[in-house]
């Protein structure tokens, strides 16, 4: 199923060709399998192809870039003759032109055949036993399992040429009694690794305890957020202000605050591509091998990542964070992780006297102030009032609007378990993320599920 | 290679699929964009390939491939069927399809000029003397203008006898000004924010955006951002700008109209709807001025298209009439589940992927007053334009967005302007109380080039007509 040969051969062909300066050919194809489920049906089941071959030209300071989708000759002869023309023409931008030194990624296992061998007809039946088990309590099942294989390769005329495939699984479980649900998930390259009946069970668990939901005064409020919902708010962090591009730009919450504590001294977050539990990338689009960067470390601001336009403008080298030579959102980093606690949940949920308890959140948006870090969002799939250790109700869904700069200075305890979070039918990477115990979290809003 | 998609609806045909479709897609797409003095991207991007979905006893498959001979296409036929019999162990109740005419057609974008021959060197131009203007003020750090043109080629085949060729043409793009003052930053866009304004049109159609008019007016904006005050918090009136409202018609109306969601086939992702079944034709989802519709036949319109993605001519429907909640945006499976006929909504965002149930244009349609007339009849509230952010729960009720930039309104006057306005409400209580719409003359059409549903996530283009709008009592701030 896996194409290295090919792909290295076919982006070899093309570097190699010599009317211009310089060139690199990054490459990132996938082949992903969703079966979604709802209503005890399965109403979509699908194989999706998807390649982005990206053709990048320097002439003298000038670069021109193309994409394709396949790796025909033709097609990938016409997106070198677009990103030549384009050279030719484009005003010289110096800053575009630095290309990664030739360096060997740190070897990591990303692929697991036994993931991939996980048939349409697997996924059916362990679909129907979930239906069964679900229907047992009285409850109908919607999610998806996907499986996924995604091959990434880049090849350069500065004689980079790295090659990486990855395998992934994951499965969703949202188990609902017509009006109220549930929620549970699991993220792996690894199928050996996915506990799909645990998984499943606490679905149901949270579902059948997501019932006769009720009105809570708003107001701010001690709370647990689950790692689903700690996943969701360290992406936003991640978009809005882990990268050089919005530090630059001065829009970042790390904008003057580098070296100053902004969080609480319980706070660690980094990107990690080379963490083997995580969902490992070993390198860039541009070829640069990942470097674990510490972000916040004990509460202080510490670093941002860094691709290589941006490491020309701060002078400094890559942290191997690139994006694909046409997006100019600057670099990301795709392995968000934060450092786990010395409780465990059960722990943290019982050492709560009086709080929420969050599943996970719903269209969170940090757009609101980025300098702090402000955002807004909903939660889903299970919100319950914890008193004296216990759950003592289920609440409507509540809308936060709260300065993360600020809930992250109030954590009072952080689980020891970290879950990975993340969708492989849509991103390479995903989050490492530990359950928070957080003060005084503010709730802006109510809904009804009426 | 009409040949062999023919082909390959006869062999699924002789597989003996209930119902199939294939969709062969070219996309072109040419992005230009600039950051203060310098080409930030050129790039050229084309992607083609085709996508095959089955309907085999009842359940659906679907399969893509980009390499485009027999052999392939015709495995990835037959691979759609393995997929949908798998489904079949389990599925029970089988898909039906509401009934469709077999069509044979052509649609084509109307425009004037193609963007893909305008040379290079003067959409840099162009670019570059509007954030020229925008640097000309000390305190704005970052200037930005893109420009981008998508040219999108579809066939499309079914098992019925359709055959349908469609050429589109999308033009536009925007710029923003981000200004800075110590620890404060603030932003303006122009002609509306995150990352692009789109028409289906050619290049006639950046020149209508007017960069360099609207850079003026957006960099002393946003330097002024940086001196305002916070909007205090209250209820009270607001009015909103076309384009904030296209985005709020998009939350709290486009998407819980869509019928597979309020079916609950979304709820593990995307979530359900509060527009239940029963609330048809029943509920009365605004006051009497609101009028939406869903009108995929409207000029300019990123939601405009002859016939939808599984060969259902394109409609305008009406969605909430004089308030009231009459219709869905449906596929042939979920209308045929309410009885009704497809409302021809069914869009792919891409050649490897499944149609699923997206929004065409959601229009809401004009009103008879002037926006001057709105604002001198407002006693006490606020004037708010160009989206900042936006949230809103999975049944699309509670919801909260942010504008750019506000002005107070006083005794039917603008006054001082505030930074960081944010409005927040339920949707059927927030709708309830429009007490004015302005009228055709500040209507306009809105490209949204980023909707994301489905799994995977599909992001795909619509659009959304609408001039300003008055609400009372609305929380602000």
């Amino acid at each position: 199923m896996l194409k290295k040969q090919r792909i290295l051969e076919s982006l070899h062909e093309i570097a190699k060709t010599r009317s211009f300066d310089r060139i690199l050919v990054s490459y990132h194809g996938s082949n992903t399998w969703v079966t979604k489920f709802a209503n005890q049906r399965i109403s979509q089941n699908l194989k999706e192809e998807n390649a982005e071959i990206f053709i990048k030209v320097v002439n003298k300071n000038r670069v021109g870039v193309s994409a394709t989708n396949t790796l025909h000759k033709d097609d990938l002869q016409k997106a070198l003759s677009h990103a030549v023309n384009i050279s030719k023409v484009a005003p010289e931008n110096p800053a575009l032109t630095k290309f990664a030194k030739p360096a060997l990624p740190k070897k990591i296992k990303t692929y697991f055949e036994e993931t991939l061998k996980f048939s349409l007809l697997d996924k059916a039946e362990m679909i129907k036993d979930a239906f069964d088990r679900t229907a047992k309590r009285k409850l109908t099942l919607s999610g998806t399992i996907i499986t996924n294989v995604d091959e990434m390769a880049v090849v350069s005329s500065d004689g980079i040429k790295t090659y990486q495939p990855f395998s992934a699984m994951s499965c969703k479980f949202i188990p609902t009694d017509g009006k109220n649900t549930g929620f549970a998930s699991a993220l792996s390259r690894d199928i050996n690794k996915i506990d799909f009946d645990g998984t499943l069970e606490l679905a149901i668990e949270k579902c059948l305890q997501n019932k006769n939901q009720e009105d809570l005064e708003l107001g701010k409020y001690d709370c647990i957020l689950e790692p689903d919902a700690v996943a969701e708010i360290l992406e936003w962090l991640g978009y809005i202000g882990f990268g050089a591009k919005r530090v630059m730009e001065r829009t970042s919450f790390l904008t003057a605050n580098l070296g100053r504590k902004i969080m609480g001294g319980n706070i660690t977050i980094y990107d990690d591509g080379l963490n083997p539990d995580g969902f490992a990338l070993p390198f860039d689009y541009e070829g640069n091998p990942r470097k674990k960067i510490a972000l916040i470390e004990k509460g202080v601001a510490k670093d941002f990542v860094l691709d290589n336009h941006y490491g020309y403008l701060y002078k400094k080298s890559s942290s191997g964070h690139g994006l694909s030579p046409g997006e100019i959102e600057g670099p990301l980093p795709l392995n968000l992780a934060m450092e786990k606690g010395d409780k465990t949940l059960d722990e943290m949920k019982k050492s709560l006297k009086k709080g929420i308890l969050i599943t996970r959140f719903h269209y969170v948006n940090g757009f609101l102030n980025p300098r702090e870090a402000l955002m807004t969002g909903l939660t889903r799939d299970g919100t319950f009032l914890i008193e004296n250790g216990k759950i003592k109700k289920a609440l409507k869904n509540l809308r936060f609007t709260q300065s993360i700069l600020e809930a992250f200075s109030k954590v009072v305890s952080i689980s020891k378990e970290r879950k990975l979070v993340g969708d492989p039918a849509q991103n390479i990477g995903a989050c490492l993320c530990p359950a928070l115990f957080i003060k005084d979290f503010k709730f802006t809003g109510k809904t009804s599920n009426s | 290679m009409q040949e062999i998609l023919k082909d390959a609806i006869k062999l699924l045909r002789k597989k003996g699929v209930d119902y199939a479709d294939i969709r062969k897609i070219r996309h072109l797409r040419e992005n230009v964009a600039v950051k203060n003095d310098a080409a930030e991207n050129i790039s050229i991007e084309e992607e083609h390939g085709i996508g095959i979905r089955v309907l085999y006893k009842g359940c659906w498959g679907f399969c893509s491939t980009s390499d485009l001979i027999e052999e392939k296409i015709n495995h990835a036929a037959l691979e759609a069927i393995e997929i949908a019999k798998s489904s079949n162990l389990i599925n029970k109740q089988k898909v039906k399809l509401s009934p469709a005419p077999a069509v044979v057609d052509k649609f084509k974008t109307n425009y004037e000029v193609d963007p893909f021959q305008v040379p290079l060197d003067k959409k840099l131009d162009y670019l570059f003397w509007a954030c020229q203007i925008l640097n000309e003020h000390e305190n704005i750090r970052t200037a930005v203008g893109c420009l981008e043109f998508h040219k999108i080629h579809k066939l499309f085949l079914n098992t019925e006898g359709s055959h349908i060729e469609q050429d589109f043409l999308e033009s536009g793009g925007y710029i923003e000004a981000t200004a800075t003052l110590g620890d404060e930053f603030q932003k303006r866009s122009y002609p509306n924010s995150h990352s692009s304004q789109l028409s289906q049109e050619g290049f006639e159609y950046v020149k209508k955006m007017d960069f360099v008019g609207g850079a003026e007016k957006i960099k002393k904006e946003a330097v002024a951002l940086l001196r305002a005050k916070e909007m205090p918090k209250k209820i009270t009136t607001v009015i909103l700008d076309s384009s904030q409202m296209a985005l709020q018609i998009h939350e709290s109306c486009g998407h819980p109209i869509e019928l597979d969601r309020v079916l609950g086939d979304e709820l593990s992702f995307a979530g359900s709807s509060f527009l239940t079944p029963e609330k048809l034709g029943k509920f009365r989802y605004g006051s009497k001025l609101v009028n939406i519709v869903a009108d995929a036949t409207a000029p300019g319109g990123l939601g405009t298209f002859g016939y939808d993605d599984e060969g259902t001519k394109a409609h305008k429907n009406q969605i909430i009439k004089n308030g009231l909640f009459v219709g869905y945006l449906s596929s042939r499976e979920t209308a045929a589940k309410i009885g009704h006929k497809s409302t021809g909504a069914m869009r792919c965002a891409a050649w490897n992927m499944t149609p699923i149930i997206r929004m065409t244009n959601i229009n809401l349609e004009p009103g008879d007053a002037t926006l001057e007339e709105l604002i001198s009849d407002t006693k006490d509230g606020v004037f708010m334009t160009t989206n900042k952010s936006w949230s809103i729960d999975e049944r699309r009720l509670n919801f909260q967005f942010g504008a750019e930039i506000a002005w107070e309104i006083k005794n039917g006057k603008l006054g001082q302007i505030y930074k960081n306005p944010v409005y927040t409400g339920i949707t059927p209580e927030f709708w309830n109380s429009c007490s004015g719409i302005a009228n055709k003359n500040y209507w306009q059409m809105w490209g949204v080039p980023n909707c994301a549903k489905g799994e995977p996530i599909q992001v795909i283009h619509v659009g959304h007509g609408s001039s300003p709008a008055r609400l009372e009592k609305v929380q602000v701030g």
